[in-house]
């Protein structure tokens, strides 16, 4: 599924989106510690059922009922190729608040086990080092040290991108992939 | 020489800050212009004589009522940065262009010294659509407050119904003074509101159209023929500014409209300044004739002292009232005129009210919807503490009363959160008639509308929807149905053709009918047309319906012309389009040379779905009720393959394909197909497919949900439903899953199957002769 990641950016860390000092919600994803600007998360949820949609890329787990408004939910782990793992009682759902097209957009973020909220000063926020084509780091804000944990901020914008996420059209399963050539098959 | 510069600089900033109707600081920049003509102090320069006309223009901005003021500042702005070239730059005056309007303008000022007839007047206004011309329209709202705007576009728009409204009342022969009174406030409200946020084009438009009002306000024109339109064709305008300011705002651009508004203006002015030449017999009647009227139904007046009264007031002072001269000539006695002048008052307040005096608040639709769903979420809440296996197991009397009062409020809490989004259909039948009004003076044919259930409360959503459906279905009976008054002459029917259009409740249901008393849909014509496009099938038995039906295809039009109103092809298949993206359906009646009649029916709300609860690996989906034709147990015998892949179902001898949502969904997690299960089929239009699932939940009602904009390509899922546990199941795109059986949606329907079908039938022979070699 790589026709969903962005392009690599090799020249290194060219946002002029900065991270700024303030408070982070920081979350876990396997052993590494992320952070998320506080005033993006609407709100914190535990894990419920999540009804899949077909047809989309592999790391939207599929929508939930919050509260009578169908959201997305994004599985983190899925979007940034880390291992698949089971969900545990501490998995929860970060409601973030996503600028797209047509204004401002709930999604949940599906994490390992959110930490605590953080204030983090200008001086303890380094910027996102390069690691050439490798990695890419568009999506970081920069990195927060504080005492020795070093923690990942996120520009949730981005890695959330809206205009991403709804090129489900070009992202067909294998299966429906054989259906859809089935059908080739039938109007031939 | 540098004193005079900065003076010139002074008042070019201020120019550019000043509005037109702001008297102090136009007084001030007054001053300034007469302080310029001062520091040159020479009266032979042309300078001095710039900056005398400028200060004259302002003056004349300040003390006179001038019609176009914005278009005065533009001119001022012009010959100030006019003057800035000569003093700044140091060019030579000639070679520096002056607005003529500049030096015309004092010209005209000399000519007509104040004099305020209407010739005059007229003359003014004429020489200034010169000066408009010259002078641009754009929509900017950079600067401009959001949420004042957004105010101000809605609150515009009723404006706009409303005198639209009541300019139809005057066609119907309504009084139309206090008519024309509203449309007049409408505009001016417009207009007032457009001046407060800088919106230049809605600002001049409306007061043009203010201006022409306020002419038939005085009585000296009516409202009639060409000038009902003109102010139709205004409120059009005006709508159409109103849409592209919006999308000024939603995008941040400007827009130039100038074109446009230009075009209208013209217009306008010509139907103000031609009020002379139109004048004729009808139109004086408008004002006093009510007020004798009123007297001649009290047997006060006789109509024969009436008719010589209003010949006289002709001939002396048309301006004059009735009252005024009923009184003077002692026709009548002073107070009956004035009780029966009261009584004219009362009548028009009634009239305004129109009934609709219950009080409203404006609430921000997405509050509402916010709302709704948080009762909705109630209400799954409350049936799960309701359904609570625990909790029934208490078998306490006082909780399971309290728990049925709890659901009692709730379900009551329910519908009128439901029927807060109700609205009444009047404003779109409003449109209606307005179309039909268009529309057969356009094609040239005698009709009226018959509207009925204009209160009938329809979701708001439908009312919107609705709209353009309705409008083209109306097309189409002003246009092919109804014949023209010739052809109904000679077919015996009354000249007048009718149409009908009526809304009504039913059954949990909202229907509308349209009836029209035209030569009714042609059969043989269809069919004829539906084979010549190569649309159906030759040989194929057809019932009236599926004949009817075929009107909806896309292309397909029986009009032997195109003209300017339908024939193209386009229209009935939005109205199927649109239709069944609200889930409804519709039925045709239609009798040769008596009449067509399309009656729809549309579910209740858009927020709840008729739907088949299914179960797939243990995914919940929904298959809209509408849609469904009847559900079969699975058996391995009635499968056909074809090269292993592609399945088909016999269906009682109909082939249909087969698709099974798993594989589609993505849910089989590589498991065999096995040949077990529920198939489902449902039908979209003539075609039918069949879905494999599971198992049959049953029937349901559920609340739908959008999936958001994230996932609005979805083509097999329409939505999103919250089940009554709370989670969400999807429902099912139906005629997107069949697009996907035809894999060529624009191949059209049914040369399609026909090809699925010679497949089939080539690959049972080949079975068949496997089997019996």
């Amino acid at each position: 599924m790589s026709e969903t990641r962005t392009a690599p950016n090799t020249s290194g860390v060219t946002t002029s989106s900065k991270a700024k000092a303030g408070k982070y919600l920081t979350f876990r994803l396997a052993d590494e510690e992320y952070g998320i600007e506080i005033l993006r998360v609407r709100e914190i949820i535990g894990l419920m059922d999540i009804t899949q949609v077909p047809r989309t890329p592999h790391y939207v787990r599929g929508v939930i009922n919050l509260r009578g408004k169908v959201i997305p939910v994004i599985d983190l782990r899925m979007k940034f190729d880390m291992n698949v793992q089971e969900d545990t009682e501490e998995s929860c759902i970060i409601v973030v608040d996503v600028a797209s097209a047509d204004g401002t957009v709930s999604i949940g973020v599906l994490v390992d086990a959110v930490s605590e909220v953080l204030n983090i000063r200008q001086e303890e926020i380094e910027d996102a080092p390069s690691f050439g084509s490798g990695i890419d780091v568009d999506y970081i804000l920069g990195i927060g040290k504080i005492k020795n944990a070093v923690k990942i901020l996120l520009n949730i914008n981005k890695v959330l991108d809206a205009s991403q996420i709804s090129l489900i059209d070009n992202v067909v399963t294998a299966e429906s992939e054989s259906l859809i050539e089935m059908a080739e098959v039938k109007s031939a | 020489m540098d004193g005079l510069q900065e003076q010139i600089e002074l008042v070019a900033t201020d120019l550019v800050l000043v509005s037109s109707d702001d008297v102090p600081a136009l007084a001030a920049i007054h001053d300034k212009f007469q302080g310029i003509a001062q520091t040159i102090n020479d009266e032979g320069s042309r300078l001095y004589q710039a900056a005398r006309c400028c200060a004259n223009l302002v003056e004349k901005l300040i003390l006179n009522d001038v019609e176009g003021r914005s278009a005065f500042l533009s001119i001022l702005s012009n010959s100030v940065m006019a003057m800035q070239e000569v003093i700044r730059d140091k060019r030579d005056f000639s070679e520096v262009h002056f607005p003529e309007e500049l030096w015309s303008g004092v010209m005209q000022e000399h000519a007509s010294t104040k004099d305020e007839s209407p010739l005059a007047r007229n003359a003014e206004e004429s020489g200034e659509i010169k000066s408009e011309e010259a002078e641009s329209f754009i929509i900017d709202v950079q600067n401009s407050d959001s949420s004042l705007l957004g105010e101000f576009i809605t609150e515009a728009r009723e404006h706009c119904a409303t005198a639209e409204q009541m300019l139809m009342d005057i066609e119907t022969g309504q009084d139309p003074e206090s008519a024309i009174n509203a449309i007049f406030r409408s505009f001016h409200t417009i207009k007032g509101a457009a001046g407060f946020l800088d919106l230049k084009p809605i600002l001049v438009l409306a007061h043009e159209s203010e201006t022409l009002l306020d002419l038939a306000r005085k009585g000296d024109i009516s409202i009639e023929g060409r000038r009902a339109d003109m102010v139709f064709d205004s409120i059009d305008r005006l709508r159409e500014l109103l849409k592209e300011t919006e999308n000024s705002l939603n995008e941040r651009k400007t827009i130039d409209v100038t074109g446009s508004v230009i075009s209208i203006l013209h217009r306008l002015k010509e139907t103000i300044a031609g009020k002379d030449s139109l004048e004729d017999s009808a139109i004086d009647i408008t004002n006093p004739k009510r007020l004798g009227e009123l007297l001649v139904d009290e047997g006060v007046l006789e109509i024969g002292a009436l008719e010589d009264l209003l010949a006289q007031q002709m001939q002396t002072d048309p301006k004059e009232k009735l009252g005024t001269l009923l009184t003077k000539t002692q026709t009548a006695p002073a107070k009956k005129v004035a009780q029966a002048l009261r009584h004219q008052k009362d009548q028009a307040r009634e009239m305004t009210a129109g009934g609709m005096v219950r009080e409203v608040v404006k609430v921000d639709t997405e509050r509402l919807d916010r709302l709704i769903d948080t009762i909705g979420e109630l209400v799954i809440a409350e049936s799960m503490v309701g359904q609570d296996d625990h909790i029934l197991a208490l078998d306490l009397p006082h909780i399971s009363r309290n728990i049925s009062h709890l659901n009692k409020v709730t379900r009551e809490l329910q519908e009128m959160g439901m029927a807060m989004r109700l609205v009444p259909m009047r404003a779109t039948f409003q449109k209606l008639k307005r179309a039909v009004r268009d529309l057969a003076k356009k094609a040239d044919k005698n009709l009226k509308l018959v509207v009925s259930g204009e209160d009938t409360e329809v979701d708001r959503g439908i009312a919107e929807q609705i709209s353009d459906p309705l409008v083209h279905m109306v097309r189409n009976s002003v246009d092919h149905g109804i014949e023209t008054p010739e052809e109904r002459i000679k077919k015996g029917k009354p000249v007048e053709g009718e149409i009908r259009i009526s809304a009504y409740h039913k059954g949990g249901n909202i229907y509308f009918d349209i009836e029209d008393d035209g030569r009714g849909l042609d059969k043989e014509r269809i069919l004829a047309k539906a084979r010549e496009k190569d649309l159906i099938d030759t040989n194929k038995e057809m019932t009236d319906r599926d004949i009817y039906n075929l009107i909806f295809l896309p292309g397909f039009s029986t009009a032997s012309q195109v003209t300017d109103i339908s024939g193209r092809g386009v229209g009935m298949d939005v109205v199927k389009r649109n239709i069944e993206s609200m889930r409804g359906c519709w039925d045709i009646e239609s009798n040769p040379g008596k009449g067509t009649k399309f009656s729809l029916r549309l579910p209740l709300t858009l927020a709840v779905i008729d739907g088949m609860l299914v179960d797939v690996e243990n995914e919940k989906f929904i298959i809209p009720t509408l849609s469904v034709v009847e559900s079969l147990q699975l058996s391995p015998d009635l499968i056909y393959t074809i090269k292993n892949r592609a399945e088909m179902i016999n269906l009682r001898g109909e082939l249909l394909p087969l698709i099974r949502i798993n594989r589609l969904f993505g849910l089989s997690n590589g498991k065999k197909d096995c040949n077990e299960g529920t198939v489902v089929v449902v039908q979209d239009l003539n075609k039918k497919i069949g879905l494999v699932i599971d198992r049959l939940l049953g029937q349901r009602q559920t609340v739908i949900k959008s999936l958001g904009s994230l996932f609005s390509r979805q083509k097999w899922v329409s939505g999103g439903a919250i089940l009554s546990n709370g989670n969400i199941g999807l429902i099912l795109d139906v005629s997107g899953i069949i697009a996907l059986a035809g894999s060529e949606e624009s191949e059209g329907y049914f040369n399609l199957k026909a090809g699925i079908e010679n497949d089939i039938s080539r690959e049972k022979g080949r079975i068949h002769s496997e089997v019996t070699s």
